[in-house]
């Protein structure tokens, strides 16, 4: 995965909050034959690098989980 | 769960691609538990002229407060299909379009389809109908499938609803190309008569059609059943203003959807006999399967002018 930054203009990465991550990378995977490039813990963007971090096209699914304590 | 003839169709047949997720699903929207699962009658494939080879299990789910008439999956492997009503819109005609049950909690079921990755033609909207108020949905789940569900509101039910989510199925909606014609075909075929047959234009869009449309054209409709009750019953929709694909010759197994009702009779060559002089062709003919938990029944079918399978069933006993 290029990880470069590349300001073109154009818009790098769709945030899609969704329910279960699972089952939406799974559907990456077999229905558009997307490849899962990072997973990990959602933290909110706090810098120009984190921003464009990502390759050109590339969605970024969040799941949000309420936990309580 | 016993065989009921003298009332309208006993079991609706869904065919479905994932058989665990459809249990799973049903029990979590509907409340709906596993009553039988099993390997279907490879009888039951030659009289749907399908292959040998194919591999078919099946599932029975039923509303255990009132297990009087339910929903068979069936899920084929080793063979082609394709979705019956595949990207269909509701005015689009041709096969099943919707089973209907009533629920305890229409906006709570709406949440739980959509946690089971299901949708709707709408989000949950107030329909009056025959002096009546009701919560409906039409849930979108897989396979093409369509379920509506109905809350009754206006007049209040004089007792609580008696199930935890939903009741047993109680109509099999079909958007027909003349509802008229279709209307004939149950009378003639089967001695059903419509104790609703108009011309509605509602005043909500359960249906998820644009909102400068809703009312603008009116449906013709026929509310078809074989003896008195709601339960059992056929509900006969012709759009009118809208035109789309037809799904009749898809309606077909192993092809993924609501593919059939199942519609017990006493006396299957007496029917049968009343279907040939209407001048209706059998789809199968009658033959001998087992169909857990009835145990063998003589069935044979017949096909709507829309496509929609009626299989007529007739215990042995």
């Amino acid at each position: 995965m290029d990880a470069a930054l590349d300001v073109d203009g154009g818009w790098k990465e769709a945030i899609t909050n969704v329910a279960d991550l699972d089952r939406w990378c799974y559907l990456a995977e077999r229905v558009c034959g997307w490849a899962i490039a990072h997973r990990g813990p959602h933290t909110p963007v706090c810098s120009q690098t984190d921003r464009w971090r990502q390759t050109l096209g590339v969605m970024r699914y969040c799941s949000i989980v309420v936990t309580n304590p | 769960m016993q065989f009921n003839p003298g009332s309208g169709w006993q079991e609706a047949v869904t065919s479905v691609r994932d058989l665990d997720k459809w249990i799973e699903d049903l029990d979590y929207i509907a409340g709906w538990s596993l009553a039988h699962r099993g390997a279907m009658d490879s009888r039951m494939l030659r009289a749907w002229h399908l292959p040998a080879g194919a591999e078919v299990e099946e599932a029975v789910v039923i509303c255990r407060g009132d297990p009087k008439r339910w929903l068979r999956l069936v899920s084929f492997k080793g063979i082609a299909q394709t979705q019956i009503r595949s990207s269909g819109q509701p005015w689009e005609t041709g096969g099943l379009f919707s089973i209907l049950l009533y629920s305890a909690d229409t906006q709570a079921a709406f949440q739980r389809a959509q946690e089971r990755w299901w949708s709707a033609h709408h989000d949950p909207v107030v329909m009056e109908f025959g002096g009546r108020e009701l919560l409906n949905v039409v849930l979108r789940g897989p396979d093409g499938c369509n379920f509506g569900l109905y809350q009754p509101l206006k007049p209040t039910p004089a007792e609580p609803f008696p199930f935890l989510k939903a009741g047993p199925p109680f109509n099999g909606q079909q958007m027909v190309r003349n509802k008229e014609q279709t209307e004939c075909f149950y009378a003639d075929a089967l001695g059903w008569n419509s104790w609703f047959s108009g011309t509605i234009s509602l005043s909500c869009n359960n249906f998820g059609i644009p909102d400068n449309m809703v009312g603008v054209n009116p449906k013709h409709v026929a509310i078809a059943h074989a003896a008195e009750g709601e339960y059992g019953q056929v509900e006969l929709v012709q759009w009118t203003g809208f035109e789309g694909q037809h799904y009749g010759d898809k309606a077909v197994p192993p092809n993924l959807g609501h593919l059939a009702l199942r519609w017990p009779v006493d006396d299957l060559a007496n029917q049968v006999a009343t279907i040939r002089a209407a001048g209706i062709d059998l789809f199968v003919e009658p033959t001998t399967v087992t169909l857990p938990p009835l145990g063998e029944v003589l069935l044979c079918t017949i096909r709507t002018p829309d496509g929609v399978m009626i299989e007529l069933i007739q215990t042995s006993g």
